[in-house]
């Protein structure tokens, strides 16, 4: 009805059906049968009682600090932008020093973490990656700040709400690892 | 290369994996990992939801080889499952989601894709590229019914929708796809004269 349209339709099949179909696999025959292992081990765990009271738990911490994680980011880089010098410069420099200090520990753990866990769900992966793609924005308007010219107010806000994230994200992969670890 | 749908495992091989044997386990793994896993890529879109999704998909295909008549071909089976997951990846609240926030950082820096890379692979890159900027679903639907093979309603099934789901996906993948390849098509040929 339409030879140009259709002609043109068969060219496009063409050019996608030339495209290669297979992909090296994420890993080998040995590492899946391992992970496979480990994943069975932690079904059956699950079934026994106690443990999967304690995945559960750890399924609805997840929930808790990611919606807490998610609030709380909304709020803080609003606060960010919008709290006076005065709310901040009442805020005693050694709560400031232990919430910083706290923030340093907390990413020192993060770092002796393996980057990935060897088993992972949609929805941790996800809580994690959003955590640390927002830990990112955060450090990239930190960085802008320190080299504009931005009120001592909105700096210390940003490095508050870079804290709150850093926490956020250690207590998810806390909660991680007690899960993949339940006895 | 032969494509997933047609990967056939001796009946005698499919026999020893489900008695257990690992040898046969192997040899079942390597036959089909690459064109599962590079449907999977395809249909996701992302590599790392891509590596969970493969994992389960390959589970599955353990835990319920006891189930596979050999009607079809090993890979056709695999491939549905593939495709199940997939999609049910598709459809899950978190990929919509994230969907949902990509598409808004996407507006703001209104991204094109470039086409026409110099070099030999060029073709490979730009059809990667354009199939890359198609929503999720568009590209899932454009590749099972032009590479997989599927009908439209197969593909309506697998989607839990109907036929003119699948073909208006399709129709309008279409013109995207050509808008990009070839930019002086007039959209108005489109309407009968």
């Amino acid at each position: 009805m339409y030879p140009d349209i259709e002609r043109s339709q068969r060219r496009l099949a063409d050019r996608l059906r030339a495209l290669p179909t297979d992909a090296q696999p994420p890993y080998d025959w040995l590492e899946f049968r391992r992970r496979t292992q480990m994943s069975d081990t932690g079904g059956e765990r699950r079934f026994a009682g106690l443990p999967y009271m304690a995945a559960g738990a750890a399924v609805l911490l997840l929930l808790a600090v990611g919606s807490i994680a998610l609030m709380s980011h909304s709020r803080g880089i609003r606060a960010a932008r919008m709290t006076p010098p005065m709310v901040t410069h009442s805020e005693p420099e050694e709560s400031a020093r232990v919430a910083d200090a706290r923030t340093q520990a907390a990413e020192r753990w993060l770092a002796s973490l393996p980057s990935e866990p060897v088993i992972v769900r949609f929805g941790t992966r996800v809580a994690v990656s959003s955590l640390e793609d927002r830990i990112a924005q955060v450090d990239d308007m930190l960085t802008a700040a320190n080299f504009g010219d931005v009120q001592p107010a909105r700096l210390a806000a940003l490095q508050q709400e870079r804290g709150r994230l850093v926490n956020s994200l250690a207590q998810v992969r806390y909660a991680e690892a007690l899960a993949a670890n339940a006895p | 290369m032969s494509r997933l749908g047609e990967i056939r495992v001796a009946e005698e091989v499919l026999e020893r994996a489900r008695a257990g044997d690992e040898r046969a386990r192997a040899a079942i793994y390597w036959a089909v990992a690459p064109g599962t896993f590079g449907l999977i890529r395809r249909l996701s879109g992302n590599r790392a939801q891509a590596e969970d999704l493969f994992q389960d998909t390959m589970m599955a295909l353990y835990q319920h080889l006891g189930q596979f008549r050999g009607e079809a071909p090993l890979g056709a089976w695999v491939r549905q499952i593939a495709v199940t997951k997939c999609l049910m990846y598709l459809r899950s609240p978190w990929h919509r989601a994230r969907r949902y926030l990509e598409l808004q950082s996407e507006s703001e820096t209104d991204i094109r894709p470039l086409l026409a890379t110099p070099g030999p692979l060029a073709e490979v890159f730009d059809v990667e590229r354009a199939l890359a900027c198609l929503s999720p679903t568009a590209r899932a639907v454009v590749w099972l019914y032009e590479v997989e093979g599927y009908s439209h309603e197969e593909i309506g099934r697998a989607f839990g929708r109907s036929v003119s789901f699948s073909k208006s996906q399709l129709a309008r993948a279409h013109v995207r796809l050509r808008e990009w390849f070839e930019p002086s098509v007039d959209r108005q040929t489109c309407t009968p004269t």
